[in-house]
C-alpha cells in the first residue's frame, strides 16, 4: 500500500528542518510569558497594565494559531481540535475558581492569595490553554511519521533519534485511533456518555456518591484501554521500522 | 494452557481438519418482525484524521426503508465501504443525530450493536469482568445477563461438541472465559438483558472459525426470538453463516450516495 501525505498549510514547508524551525519560532510566545506579554506593547507602541496585557496578547496569539491550523487541516480539523481544547480549558478554569470557594478546603487552597487573584489566574489559565493545546496538536500533526521515516531513509542510515521520534509520533496517532474506536464502543455502552446505561439501582439520593465513583471507574477504564492499546502496537511498529531499515541492505529513498 | 484462536472471516485452521458444520438453523417457531422509522439523513465518514479533505459527507437514502416490515433474522449485505457499519451505528444511537429508530414488540428505541472488532467493547478488560463493570448499578441486570450468557454458552458448546475436549472449535473454558466466541456471547447477553428493540451483529464471523460463527448466529437468533427481539446481521457472505431465512437489505454506494434495496427470502 502506498501512503502519501496530502500537503496543505504547514505541511507544504520543506525541508522538515525549516518547518521545525519556523514552528519553534511561532511557538516561542506560548512558552515564554514575557514574550507573550510583550506582544501588545511591541505591536502598538503603548504600555498596558500588567493585569490586561496577558489577555490582550493571548487572544490574538490564539487566533493566529487557529488560522494556521485552519490553513493546514481545514475548518473541520480546527473544530475537532477546539472540541478537545475548550472543554479542557473550561474544566480547569471552573475548578480553579470554584474549589477555593469551598468551606475549609477553600481556605487551604487559597493560601496567601485572595479570591480575586485566583479568578484572574483562572482567566489567564483558560486563555493560555485555548492557545497552547491547539498549538500542541498543530506541532505534533505537522510531522507525520511516514515523512520522518522517509526522510531518515534518504540518508546513509536511519538516525536512532529519528526512529525514536517516528515511533513516538506513530504511538500518538495510534492512541488517537484508539480514542475513536473506544468512543464508539463507549457511546454504544452508555448512550448519554456521562451516565451508565444500566443504572436501575441508583436512587436519587445515591446519585451523589455513586455517580462520582462510576466516573472514576470510567476514567480508569479509558486509561487502561488506551495504554494497553498503545503498548500492544509496539512490537509491530518496531518490526515495520526494522524492515524499512534493512530493505535492500541499507536505507534508501 | 488455553489458546485463543483468532481467524479472519473465511480463514480456517490450516492444520486442523474442518469439523462438521452445525445443522442449519430451522425456521423460528414464531415470526419476529421489525420496522424502521427513518428519513433520509447525512453522516460524515470520519476518517479520524485532522485533515478535512479526507472527510466525506455521505447521503443515506434511508427514507426508502421507512416502515418497511422486516422479518428477523434480517441480513444486511453490501460491498466494503458501502456504509453498512455506519448505518448500523445510526440505528443503534452511536450516530444519534441520524434519527433512525427500529420499532419492534420490545419498543421503539435505538437498537444495540456488537461491532465487528467486538473486543473494543471490553475496553481491554477480561470477559468475566464485563458484567461487573457494565452492571455496577443494576444487579438484577447483571444476574439476567450472566444467566443468558451461561445458557447461550451451553447451547454453543452443544452445537460445537465433537467428543474431543482439546478441540479448538470448542467454546472455551467455563470457569474463566477467554475466547473471542465467549466475548461475543457475553456482549450479546449484556445487550439482551435489557430487551432492546433490535440487536445488530456487525460481521459476527470476524475472528471466528466458520463453525463458531454459525453457532454464534444460530444461538443468538434463537435467544433473541425467544424474547421477541429481532436481529439484524451484517455480513459479506450471509449464506456461509447458514442463517434461517428472513428479510434482506442490500446497501449500495454510488459516490457519496447510499441507497438501499430490500426483499424477503422465499
Amino acid at each position: 500500500m502506498i501512503l502519501t501525505i496530502r500537503r496543505t498549510g504547514v505541511l507544504m514547508i520543506r525541508p522538515m528542518w525549516l518547518r521545525a524551525l519556523l514552528l519553534t519560532v511561532f511557538a516561542a510566545p506560548a512558552f515564554s510569558d514575557g514574550l507573550l506579554r510583550a506582544i501588545p506593547s511591541l505591536s502598538t507602541g503603548l504600555d498596558f497594565p500588567t493585569s490586561i496585557d496577558q489577555p490582550l496578547a493571548a487572544l490574538p496569539y490564539a487566533a493566529a494559531v487557529y488560522l494556521v491550523i485552519a490553513w493546514t487541516f481545514g475548518t473541520r480539523g480546527l473544530t475537532k481540535i477546539l472540541a478537545i481544547a475548550v472543554p479542557l480549558a473550561l474544566a480547569v478554569a471552573f475548578a480553579m475558581t470554584a474549589l477555593p470557594k469551598l468551606p475549609v478546603v477553600g481556605e487551604f487552597l487559597l493560601g496567601s492569595k485572595n479570591p480575586a487573584e485566583i479568578d484572574a489566574l483562572a482567566v489567564h489559565q483558560f486563555l493560555t490553554m485555548i492557545a497552547v493545546i491547539p498549538l500542541g496538536f498543530l506541532i505534533v500533526q505537522s510531522f507525520p511519521p511516514i515523512e520522518l521515516i522517509s526522510a531518515a531513509r534518504s540518508g546513509r542510515s536511519m538516525s536512532p533519534l529519528i526512529i525514536k521520534l517516528a515511533i513516538l509520533l506513530r504511538m500518538y496517532s495510534i492512541v488517537l485511533d484508539g480514542v475513536s474506536s473506544f468512543f464508539a464502543a463507549w457511546t454504544e455502552e452508555n448512550p448519554s456518555k456521562l451516565l451508565p446505561r444500566h443504572r436501575k439501582d441508583i436512587g436519587s439520593v445515591e446519585k451523589l456518591w455513586k455517580l462520582p465513583m462510576w466516573a472514576i471507574g470510567a476514567a480508569k477504564t479509558w486509561g487502561i484501554a488506551l495504554i494497553t492499546h498503545a503498548i500492544e502496537q509496539i512490537p509491530q511498529l518496531i518490526e515495520q521500522l526494522e524492515m524499512s531499515a534493512t530493505e535492500d541492505g541499507h536505507a534508501k529513498q | 494452557m488455553r489458546t485463543i484462536y483468532l481467524l479472519l472471516e473465511g480463514d480456517s485452521l490450516a492444520a486442523t481438519p474442518e469439523p462438521a458444520v452445525p445443522a442449519e438453523n430451522k425456521p423460528p417457531h414464531k415470526e419476529v418482525t421489525w420496522f424502521l422509522e427513518s428519513k433520509d439523513f447525512e453522516l460524515a465518514l470520519d476518517t479520524g484524521a485532522l485533515n478535512a479533505h479526507l472527510e466525506r459527507i455521505l447521503q443515506f437514502r434511508a427514507g426508502a426503508l421507512n416502515n418497511v416490515p422486516f422479518r428477523s433474522p434480517t441480513t444486511m449485505t453490501g460491498k466494503n465501504g458501502a456504509g453498512k457499519s455506519l448505518f448500523a451505528k445510526s440505528i443503534t444511537g452511536i450516530k444519534a443525530h441520524a434519527r433512525a429508530f427500529p420499532k419492534s414488540k420490545t419498543g421503539p428505541a435505538h437498537g444495540r450493536l456488537v461491532v465487528q472488532e467486538s473486543l473494543s467493547h471490553l475496553f481491554r478488560h477480561k470477559i468475566s469482568q464485563h458484567p461487573a463493570r457494565v452492571f455496577d448499578f443494576d444487579q438484577n441486570g447483571k444476574k439476567t445477563a450472566e444467566a443468558i450468557f451461561n445458557g447461550m454458552s451451553e447451547k454453543c458448546r452443544a452445537a460445537l461438541w465433537r467428543g474431543n475436549p482439546d478441540d479448538p472449535y470448542l467454546v472455551g473454558a467455563e470457569a474463566d472465559p477467554d475466547t473471542l466466541l465467549q466475548a461475543k456471547l457475553m456482549l450479546v447477553a449484556e445487550r439482551l438483558s435489557a430487551s432492546p428493540s433490535l440487536l445488530v451483529l456487525d460481521e459476527p464471523a470476524w475472528g471466528l472459525s466458520l463453525p463458531q460463527a454459525q453457532a454464534l448466529v444460530k444461538v443468538t437468533v434463537e435467544e433473541c426470538h425467544a424474547r421477541d427481539i429481532p436481529v439484524l446481521v451484517i455480513a459479506h457472505a450471509p449464506q456461509r453463516l447458514k442463517m434461517q431465512q428472513g428479510s434482506w437489505i442490500d446497501v449500495q454506494r454510488t459516490g457519496n450516495d447510499i441507497s438501499f434495496e430490500t426483499g424477503d427470502r422465499p
